[in-house]
């Protein structure tokens, strides 16, 4: 029997309860036979590639179910201003970024205003003296405020019109800008990237996804202070299979009409109902821990959001909704309620996307109407530890975040995302995350948390029947780790390495390198 | 005759001779500096605390006379011999005489309430692009901020000329080139909602009812992509009033409408065409009299109502009655719109009676139905089911002739 590639002496787990394969055999694009031992030699096999796994893990390909695919790309190149703590950091970084390249504009993102000795993002003036050769955009974390350089705003499309322009007492703008003039500056800068420009980025993304062992990313594109550009042009990334990857599109918009004439079978994504507890805008039922009398905010009514699940109900789109704080997901859930009273469809596996902070009563509704949980595990190990984000905003309440253990044992299904850009992406820190989640009770075993990001990845995506699993017929979308991850120790997990990554039979990532 | 446009990409030419190639940045700036201060006397040590605000004294001074010389020495006098600046040792001057045309004076000295449409349109022509786009001198803030106050001035001028336009376009009852206006007045202002109301209420006025559901539609998008909020109430409720079709193609109500006769899918009762269906059954085919009787309305009842019909149900009656998907996408394709429905592969059976009884009661509105049905023993059970819907709760304008209960 002639095969492409052989891998063999593996713990191969099939992602089915307590079958693992030690030799998988495949052919062009899927697996062929899988085996135990070295049963293999018994079908007188011929391979064009052998891989000795040397007794290590052999899992299907990480899915990760929750990717901002073009921003993770294109801010690659920009500034990562979240760790600074005054201008001067701010400073720093935009100077060493202009001296690397002295032609293009430079982009601060992720800046925290709070965080900031100064509490409050420079101005133009102030900009100006960090740099002025080139156009400096500056944008705070949560997307709300841009400051511009003299040079930037002489050089984008400034929105002078609109409410947020702020002027000093010449009324000469201040290069600050916040509300309608901030998000439309947003907007025409992020416009500006060409399809070039995305697919250049995503080209020098590509190894480093490989590396992790990606090999399906559902992308979150489009939308809410992105650019509807980047959902268009990941559309055309998939049928002009431009990546090694394959790519779920989740079009962030309210569009019906749009998804529909683009031929997509599903809605959403970060289709924001809350905003984040970061920014105390998570909208949660009780007060905030550090901002008494402050419950966050909810950016749908309820009739609105009736009206959009309703549609999507009777359209058979596979929705995917933003919601983090409890009382966003309760909305989220009324809302299904509402649609699934008037169409009883069942069939669409709908989204809650992050669902960070679920009560026990709303993880048995999802689970009735088969909501799926779009969860981060990484979440945990960022901000879920004592005296970290979530017990500064939430109290005591931090305790019974990202449920994990809970969810499941309600027999709901999670599938797992990175998040990233806010997030780093990182299958092996998201699994260790969610095996040793902070609070004990909320842990899930090692096969569990493998789960989320194979087979009820695939799941949640419709396409448990191809993809997700160790199984004949199946893509042989498969990720190769240096040891065995069921029996070293749980605390170690983090320690492992993707050692193979293989997309549809093709090896795209060999002990570091990546091969196009 | 010498033209200098400033607005969009910058452009100093005399009979077909483009100078800007040939002036430094900083010359044109000097001439973009008194074309801006027109009128008024600009001193030189003005002039070099726009342009050399770094340089020491005596250098600045030099950088003033190179540039002014070569500004006089490369821009000819014009045909009556006037020069273009007129110097002193103190200062400089445009020369008022000079004759020339620049797009920013023109726009500078328009007057928006004064004008006629074909001066309003002439003008708005000017509008190519930002003031200086792309300039930007280091270290000159002075000249730096004067173009951004400069734009800012120029885009609230834009508005008020384009606003203007509309409302000239609207009294002389030209609603199309009003809403072409409109359209680009919402380009700048894409969150105002008085505009957006405006849009919808004018593409009505032209009939065009799904131009101003879609109006509202992108607007919501974006208001929410930009802004994370939903349009305000008296703007929903215009959009929901198109949507139950309060407000028909012509933004008149129903009834007022059927007295005036202009609308052949009209809803009054008065004159309500008459849709007589004679359909057969199969016992074993599932949905097969209900389909039958919805091609047999497809065949008779003008298309365009289904526009008002519900997507949703649409598609779901589209699993039984195939008909219904192709009617409506040739509306979609007639209308030059996006949306298309499509072919759905299963559906739970109370969603396709949901959307049998909902298609039975929006045509009912419309016509009035009389069916007849031939071989009723014979009827598939799904369908027999609804037809015992409908006697036990009569729907006005739809009966059945013949049919046992």
């Amino acid at each position: 029997m002639n095969v492409n590639l052989l891998i063999i002496n593996g713990q191969c787990l099939s992602m089915e309860e307590n079958l693992i394969y030690n030799w998988i055999a495949i052919s062009g694009e899927k697996i062929v036979l899988t085996g135990f031992k070295d049963e293999y030699k018994k079908y007188d096999i011929i391979y064009d590639t052998l891989i000795d796994a040397k007794g290590a893990s052999v899992l299907p390909g990480f899915i990760d179910g929750h990717f901002r695919l073009v921003q993770t790309a294109i801010n690659k190149c920009n500034v990562d201003l979240s760790q600074t703590r005054s201008f001067s950091d701010i400073g720093d970084l935009i100077q060493e970024a202009g001296r690397k390249n002295k032609e293009d504009s430079i982009h601060g993102i992720r800046l925290d205003i709070n965080q900031i000795k100064e509490k409050r993002i420079p101005n133009r003036m102030e900009i100006d003296k960090f740099w002025n050769d080139s156009a400096v955009w500056i944008n705070s974390n949560d997307y709300l405020v841009s400051a511009l350089n003299t040079y930037g705003i002489l050089y984008y499309k400034i929105p002078f019109s609109q409410v947020g322009v702020e002027c000093d007492l010449k009324n000469v703008p201040t290069g600050v800008f916040r509300q309608q003039a901030n998000a439309l500056l947003r907007r025409n800068i992020l416009q500006r990237s060409s399809d070039i420009e995305r697919i250049n980025a995503l080209h020098r993304l590509e190894p480093e996804l490989a590396a992790l062992g990606l090999t399906t990313v559902c992308a979150m594109e489009g939308g809410k202070m992105h650019s509807d550009r980047d959902a268009e042009f990941v559309y055309d990334v998939i049928h002009n299979k431009d990546v090694y990857f394959d790519i779920e599109l989740f079009y962030q918009t309210l569009n019906v009409e749009r998804i529909i004439g683009m031929g997509l079978s599903r809605l959403g994504g970060c289709l924001y109902v809350d905003g984040t507890f970061n920014t105390r805008t998570a909208a949660i039922s009780f007060d905030y821990f550090d901002s008494p009398g402050n419950r966050g905010a909810l950016y749908f009514s309820q009739e609105k959001m009736n009206e959009l699940v309703e549609q999507c109900y009777f359209r058979n789109l596979q929705l995917a909704l933003y919601t983090i704080g409890d009382r966003a997901i309760e909305m989220a859930l009324l809302a299904h309620e509402h649609a699934l009273r008037l169409t009883g469809n069942y069939s669409l596996r709908h989204r809650l996307e992050h669902a960070e902070l679920v009560t026990e009563e709303q993880i048995n509704k999802a689970k009735e109407m088969e909501i799926i949980f779009s969860m981060q595990p990484t979440y945990e190990l960022n901000w879920g530890k004592p005296g970290g984000m979530y017990e500064r905003r939430l109290g005591s309440a931090y305790k019974k975040t990202n449920p994990f253990r809970s969810i499941l044992d309600h027999g709901a299904i999670i599938c797992g995302g990175s998040d990233s850009d806010t997030s780093p992406a990182n299958y092996i820190a998201s699994i260790y995350a969610a095996v040793n989640h902070p609070i004990e009770k909320h842990r899930v075993s090692v096969f569990e948390a493998i789960q989320m990001f194979t087979s009820s990845g695939a799941y949640a995506i419709g396409k448990e029947k191809e993809k997700g699993y160790i199984k004949n017929g199946y893509f042989a979308d498969i990720v190769i780790l240096d040891k065995d991850i069921l029996s070293i120790n749980e605390k170690e997990i983090n320690s492992l390495k993707v050692r193979t990554t293989i997309k549809a039979g093709k090896i795209v990532y060999e002990n570091g390198l990546f091969i196009r | 005759m010498l033209i200098i446009n400033l607005l969009g990409k910058v452009k100093i030419f005399n009979n077909g001779k483009d100078y800007t190639p040939i002036l430094s940045n900083k010359t044109q700036a000097l001439a973009f500096i008194l074309i801006m201060q027109k009128g008024k006397y600009v001193t030189r040590d003005r002039l070099m605390y726009y342009l050399w605000p770094n340089s020491n004294e005596g250098a600045a001074q030099s950088n003033l006379r190179y540039n002014l010389w070569l500004l006089k020495k490369t821009i000819p006098n014009d045909k009556k011999g006037e020069p273009f600046i007129i110097t002193d040792k103190d200062g400089i001057t445009l020369n008022e005489r000079y004759h020339f045309f620049c797009d920013w004076i023109e726009i500078n000295n328009f007057n928006c309430n004064q004008e006629s449409v074909d001066k309003l349109l002439k003008v708005n022509t000017l509008f190519t692009g930002d003031i200086l786009e792309g300039w930007y001198l280091k270290h000159c803030t002075e000249f730096n901020e004067m173009i951004l106050i400069k734009r800012m001035q120029c885009e609230a001028k834009h508005l008020e000329l384009l606003t203007k336009l509309a409302e000239t376009y609207l009294k002389m009852n030209q609603i199309g080139n009003a809403i072409n206006i409109y359209e680009e007045i919402q380009k700048i202002e894409p969150n105002d909602e008085d505009i957006a109301l405006k849009m919808m209420k004018l593409y009505l006025e032209t009939g065009n009812r799904v131009a101003a559901i879609n109006h509202y539609k992108n607007f919501e998008t974006i208001l929410w992509n930009d802004l994370s909020i939903t349009p305000n109430e008296e703007l929903r409720k215009h959009y929901l009033s198109l949507i139950n079709n309060d407000i028909n193609k012509k933004g008149i109500e129903p009834e007022k409408e059927h007295e005036k006769n202009l609308n052949k899918c009209t809803k009054s009762k008065a004159n309500l065409k008459k849709l007589s269906i004679q359909c057969y059954c199969m016992a074993d085919i599932d949905y097969f009299l209900v389909s039958e009787i919805i091609e047999q309305i497809l065949q008779q009842v003008n298309s365009m109502c289904l526009l008002d019909f519900n997507y949703g149900y649409a598609c779901d009656l589209g699993y039984i009655q195939r008909k219904i998907i192709d009617t409506y996408n040739k509306l979609f394709i007639d209308l030059d719109k996006d949306t298309r429905l499509n072919h759905i592969e299963t559906a739970p059976r109370v969603r396709i009676v949901q959307a049998v009884i909902q298609f039975m009661k929006f045509i009912a509105d419309i016509y009035i139905i009389e069916i007849s049905i031939e071989n009723i023993n014979n009827i598939d059970n799904i369908s027999a089911e609804i037809i015992r819907y409908f006697q036990n709760h009569p729907i006005k304008n739809l009966s059945f002739i013949d049919v046992p209960e």
